[in-house]
């Protein structure tokens, strides 16, 4: 009966990371909501695992290695993000300047 | 057989002349090359003259889908003809084209290797690869002198082309898939679809300048330099023909319509180029009609040839009226040229050009003693065994026509402005009394090739002087009575039926680009117009909407329609993939 | 021996871009590029086998696999990168950290196209994706940067689903080898349902219409060597996934006489075909117009699918000689020819200085060698005569015969329609003399951009139009 839940609430985590994917409204949600979409997946593989006494090995070695995948992509997406910030900023700055000298 | 190696050569050098032509110091006698490229097919051709029986073959199996070349009479006439024409225009692409030569030279060398490649071509990949290589560069050669007009007549001339391409290749794909073969010999005994036939026919048909087909003819020609119309009637419309003759499968079609089906359409084609040739103005216009009609009696050749008994000898008879209509059409292009140039010419100079203009024409109207009538003399009774259907009244219409225009054509002339020096006025005409020369001699052997015929091929000549001449008689009369009475024919816009074309094309266009714009306006307005239709019941779409217009440029409603889109998708999919078994199984693994 | 190529062709690239982000000089790249090309052509001589790394056997281990599809896309990679890579070295407005990005994009490719283990594919997928979107992001400013996040964004999203189905696959039957999965293969909804969100995922990586809205801003926005490189091998990665999911793993379920799913890709594809087309037909800059040009040919190459999953469930012969050699050819025509096009969209542009394709009427026609590469380019994707795209469309139509589907026929065939429609568009600037029309003048001085750079662009789209001498060799002798 765990398994149920616990395989259902992953798909049900991966379907929040798409929801929310679609709704958000920041470039941050965004990229946390795609993690929420892995961190679904990883779920599900972790609940596989379990399926066996003792647990499967297999499912973990892959989620350990989605992990690092998966933070290495945040990685990215955040340095991403800080160049948007700082060019968005760097715009304001010069529509200022012209402003200014008009 | 030293002749071999020229099958490839043969189109081959002219690709890589044109290749050469990067070079900027190979531009400058860029005039020169184009007569250089045509060595080796004149090379071949030449071999090929005393081979007996003539039946060379050639395989390059590492080509494309593998290719395969044949020299057989047939298509030794047809490179002679290809060959004379050729020559002709490229001793006089260095009078009469004055400007962008460079350009120029390639897609004429280009056009001329595609050419080159068809005539020998024994499989329709190479047929295909010919024919489209000449059609397509042949465009550069079309628009050549950018004028709106040009231009304009460039771009009718490439949307036929591409469409008559692809319905081609599609004909050409399935007969291949069909008959499980790629050579023209097998396909010309196998039994088809109706519809792949009809695509090959149709794609072929819009070159050789069928009725309805044919607007591109009359853009075409007046706008392109001489020497490429020369090209455009002498070599390339013929193909059509040809190419129906070498991809249908004659021998099957004899048991069905097909064959009457084209001597009527052959008729009506003769009638149709006339009728609105008549009322054109341009003398080069009125050509590209005559060429119009005189496809016609080619039409109407394969017609009762597919009906004979030996169709082989029949096409031979139908490959002299090529060859004669080939070489006259191509003189009486040029000569407009250097008609063009009369007044820069001493004075018995332009004497002699307009004799040779009224050799040709007379030519044309098949006057007894003439190869126009020696061939079509030998047609009707090639024809009379079989073509019984139209005959008589019908071919003697057709000569009538003939006649009519050329008497037409001849009237224009005169009014042909020579002060001005418009698009193809030749910049040194007159100035180079060889190529003038080279005229003269493609009138010659138009008049005379016949008697050589008549003697290789051991056939007689009776000149039909009745029913050569009162055509003749009565087209003389007819326009001097119109001339007499200063009748004011009806004028008809180059084209005939492109108005009706054109007019039917705003008419489409104009409701697309409504549609376009207004799909335009909704999508800027939808969600605005969603929440006033659906009240409430929208308000949550609308409101991640309104919520995201302030957050900027980052739109949000295009993130909702991709994430809905993969959902919707996967679940299609998911579902389909299953619907061959039992959905209950989704639970098998939680068990 | 070759087993040491094998891991050569992705560790030899890997450890030169390496060194590269340590050591900036664009020299460092230079034995990764050439031993590149190098094991990418050496590839096509060795006998197809199948490697367990390290020596652990499957279903523990990973194990790579190289067979007749990986080993053209192998050589593909070698030679348009190589090319590509020529063309960088010339641009001297690259930033250094290209070469290392470029270097990690090659062996993600090549390891992506060895591998035989579904995770390992997620994985290499994921390595290519980052490495692709830091490319994007090497230009410079704020539109730059908005078009490599979304792309990102995208990417994710596809790997995630992806690996949602990998997750799926090994709760199924708990092996992730892909010759023991097919094995074990069983038509059943966990497998479906694994088969439709993977197939959503290499979707987005591959720009499948309705998943493609990242691609044009991303393609367009980014370096020209960049853009050339994306569309012309990046993309395919997708594709090259879709093959083996829909034809090779998931075959005796897509294979099953009365599926319909096909026809999903199909319709997908047609879509794509016309929505492309129309983008490239009206947009007003020219990078914009390639990438849309792209989108559309992509839909080619996923109809071309669609059509090959329908011929295996009417024979049960699975994926032929036959069929697997006319998709990589169709690939090979489309990569050659779109890596040519936006190289020498990319120099015109940079000598114009403009983007807009109104305002690149002097450039281009300063420009003969990259007008004549983009005709060239055009040529091929229309599938004209003489050329690799139109041996591509040939078979393509043959295809499309032997399966009686008439309607995909005559999409196709509209197709190369809209493609010379859009290619016209840039080309009739280019050829015409200004006789008649306004005179151009340039809105700005040319910039003074080396011409070898048009002559790189130019070898790419002569390759993919001579391409088509040795379509004999590729078809029938090695059929």
């Amino acid at each position: 009966m765990n398994e149920v839940v616990y395989l259902y609430g992953a798909l049900g985590v991966v379907l929040i990371g798409f929801y929310g994917l679609a709704r958000a409204g920041h470039v941050l949600q965004q990229l946390l909501a795609v993690n929420v979409m892995g961190a679904g997946v990883f779920m599900l593989l972790l609940a596989l695992a379990t399926r066996h006494t003792p647990a499967d090995a297999v499912p973990q070695a892959l989620v350990l290695t989605g992990i690092v995948v998966a933070i290495s992509t945040l990685a990215l997406g955040l340095a991403l993000i800080r160049r948007l910030a700082v060019e968005a900023r760097q715009a304001e700055k010069r529509s200022d300047q012209e402003a200014l000298h008009d | 057989m030293s002749g071999m190696h020229l099958f490839s050569t043969l189109w081959i050098w002219p690709l890589l002349l044109a290749a050469l032509l990067a070079l900027p110091a190979v531009r400058k006698g860029s005039g020169s090359l184009l007569v250089i490229a045509l060595l080796p097919g004149w090379s071949l051709w030449g071999l090929a003259w005393t081979a007996t029986p003539l039946d060379w073959h050639q395989a390059w199996s590492f080509w494309l889908l593998g290719a395969h070349w044949r020299l057989d009479a047939l298509s030794h006439a047809w490179l002679g003809l290809t060959l004379a024409v050729w020559t002709l225009a490229a001793l006089h692409s260095e009078v009469m084209v004055a400007c962008n030569r460079a350009r120029y030279a390639v897609f004429f060398l280009l056009s001329l290797s595609g050419s080159l490649l068809w005539v020998l071509a024994g499989d329709a990949v190479s047929f295909y690869l010919g024919f489209s290589l000449m059609s397509i560069s042949a465009w550069g050669l079309v628009m050549h002198e950018g004028t709106p007009k040009a231009l304009r007549a460039g771009r009718w001339y490439l949307v036929l082309a591409l469409i008559g391409e692809l319905v081609l290749f599609v004909g050409v794909v399935a007969r291949a898939a069909e008959t499980g073969t790629l050579r023209l010999a097998d396909w010309q005994a196998l039994p088809g679809t109706d519809w792949v036939l009809l695509c090959l026919w149709l794609g072929l048909a819009i070159k050789a300048g069928v009725p309805l087909l044919h607007v591109w003819l009359p853009l075409a020609h007046p706008a392109a330099p001489v020497p490429a119309s020369a090209v455009l009637s002498g070599v390339m419309i013929k193909a059509g023909v040809i190419g129906w003759w070498l991809l249908l499968p004659g021998q099957v079609l004899v048991e069905t319509h097909w064959p009457q089906a084209m001597l009527w359409l052959g008729l009506l084609t003769m009638l149709y180029g006339a009728v609105f040739g008549v009322m054109q103005t341009d003398p080069k216009t009125l050509l590209a009609y005559s060429s119009i009609s005189q496809m016609g009696w080619l039409i109407w050749g394969l017609g009762w040839v597919w009906q004979m008994g030996a169709p082989e000898v029949g096409m031979l008879w139908l490959s002299a009226f090529a060859l004669h209509h080939a070489l006259v059409k191509s003189g009486l292009f040029l000569s407009v040229g250097w008609l063009k140039a009369q007044s820069q010419m001493p004075g018995w100079q332009r004497t002699a050009t307009w004799l040779g203009v009224g050799l040709l024409a007379l030519a044309l109207a098949g006057v007894p003693l003439s190869s126009g009538d020696w061939v079509k003399t030998a047609l009707k009774v090639q024809a009379a065994g079989v073509a019984h259907q139209v005959s008589g009244v019908g071919l003697w219409l057709g000569a009538l026509a003939t006649a009519l225009l050329m008497g037409r054509f001849l009237m224009v002339l005169r009014t042909l402005d020579t002060l001005r020096p418009v698009q193809d006025a030749p910049d040194r005409a007159g100035l180079n009394p060889w190529v003038w020369l080279s005229w003269w001699l493609g009138i010659a052997t138009a008049w005379g090739w016949f008697v050589w015929q008549i003697q290789a091929w051991g056939v007689g000549y009776a000149p039909s002087w009745l029913s050569g001449l009162t055509p003749l008689f009565v087209a003389v009369l007819l326009l001097w009575v119109w001339h007499r009475l200063r009748l004011r024919g009806p004028a008809v816009a180059p084209g005939d039926v492109l108005v009706w074309y054109e007019w039917l094309w705003h008419l489409l266009a104009r409701p697309l680009h409504q549609g376009h714009l207004r799909w335009h306006h909704w999508q800027q307005s939808w969600p605005r117009r969603l929440q006033t239709w659906y009240g409430r019941v929208a308000c949550w779409f609308s409101r991640w909407h309104t919520r995201s217009a302030k957050a900027g440029r980052n739109a949000q409603s295009e993130w909702a329609w991709l994430m809905g889109a993969m959902m919707a998708l996967v679940l299609i999919l998911a579902w389909l993939l299953m619907s061959p078994f039992a959905l209950d199984r989704l639970t098998f693994w939680v068990g | 021996m070759t087993e040491w190529g094998l891991a050569a062709l992705v560790v030899w690239p890997l450890l030169w871009g390496a060194l590269t982000l340590v050591m900036p000089v664009r020299w460092a790249a230079l034995p990764g590029v050439l031993g590149g090309v190098f094991f990418g052509t050496w590839v096509l001589t060795w006998a197809p086998q199948s490697v367990a790394l390290g020596g652990w056997l499957p279903p523990l281990g990973l194990s790579w696999r190289l067979d007749g599809v990986s080993q053209f896309m192998i050589a593909l990679v070698a030679w348009v990168g190589g090319l590509s890579s020529l063309y960088a070295w010339w641009d001297r407005s690259l930033p250094s950290a290209f070469w290392g990005l470029w270097l990690g994009v090659w062996a993600a490719m090549n390891a992506l196209l060895l591998t035989a283990d579904v995770f390992h594919f997620y994985v290499t997928l994921e390595l290519l994706s980052v490495a692709a979107v830091a490319l994007v992001a090497l230009t410079p400013g704020p539109a730059a940067t908005r078009a490599a996040f979304r792309y990102l964004l995208v990417s994710l999203t596809g790997s995630m689903l992806f690996l949602l189905g990998v997750a799926l696959l090994y709760g199924r039957y708990g092996v992730l080898d892909m010759l023991l999965l097919r094995d074990a293969m069983q038509g059943d909804g966990i497998t479906a349902l694994a088969l439709a969100v993977m197939t959503l995922g290499l979707m987005a990586k591959a720009a499948v219409f309705p998943l493609h809205g990242w691609l044009p801003q991303a393609h367009a926005k980014a370096q020209t060597v960049v853009s050339a490189v994306l569309s012309a091998l990046v993309i395919k990665a997708g594709l090259y996934g879709l093959l083996r999911l829909w034809l090779d793993l998931f075959a005796p379920l897509t294979s099953q006489p009365d599926s319909q799913a096909g026809w999903v890709l199909a319709l997908l594809g047609t879509v794509a075909i016309f929505w492309g087309g129309y983008q490239a037909f009206r947009t007003p800059a020219l990078k914009p117009l390639v990438a849309w040009s792209t989108v559309a040919q992509v839909g080619v190459l996923v109809l071309a699918l669609a059509l090959m999953v329908e011929a295996t469930t009417r024979d049960s012969d699975g994926l032929t000689e036959t069929l697997w050699r006319g998709w990589v050819w169709l690939v090979a025509a489309h990569a050659l020819a779109k890596a040519g096009w936006f190289l020498a969209a990319g120099t015109v542009q940079k000598r114009a200085g403009e983007t807009r394709l109104a305002g690149l009427g002097v450039a281009l026609q300063r420009s003969p060698l990259s007008v004549f590469a983009m005709a060239l380019a055009v040529v091929s994707l229309a599938g004209l005569p003489l050329s690799m795209g139109f041996l591509g469309k040939w078979w393509l139509l043959s295809l499309a015969w032997e399966l009686q589907a008439w309607l995909w026929l005559a999409v196709s065939l509209l197709g190369s329609l809209l493609t010379l429609a859009y290619g016209w568009r840039v080309l009739n600037l280019g050829l015409s003399t200004g006789h008649g029309a306004e005179p151009l003048t340039p809105q700005a001085p040319l910039q003074t951009v080396p011409t070898r750079l048009d002559a790189v662009a130019l070898i790419l789209s002569a390759l993919s139009v001579l391409g088509a001498l040795g379509g004999y060799w590729y078809w029938e002798a090695g059929a």
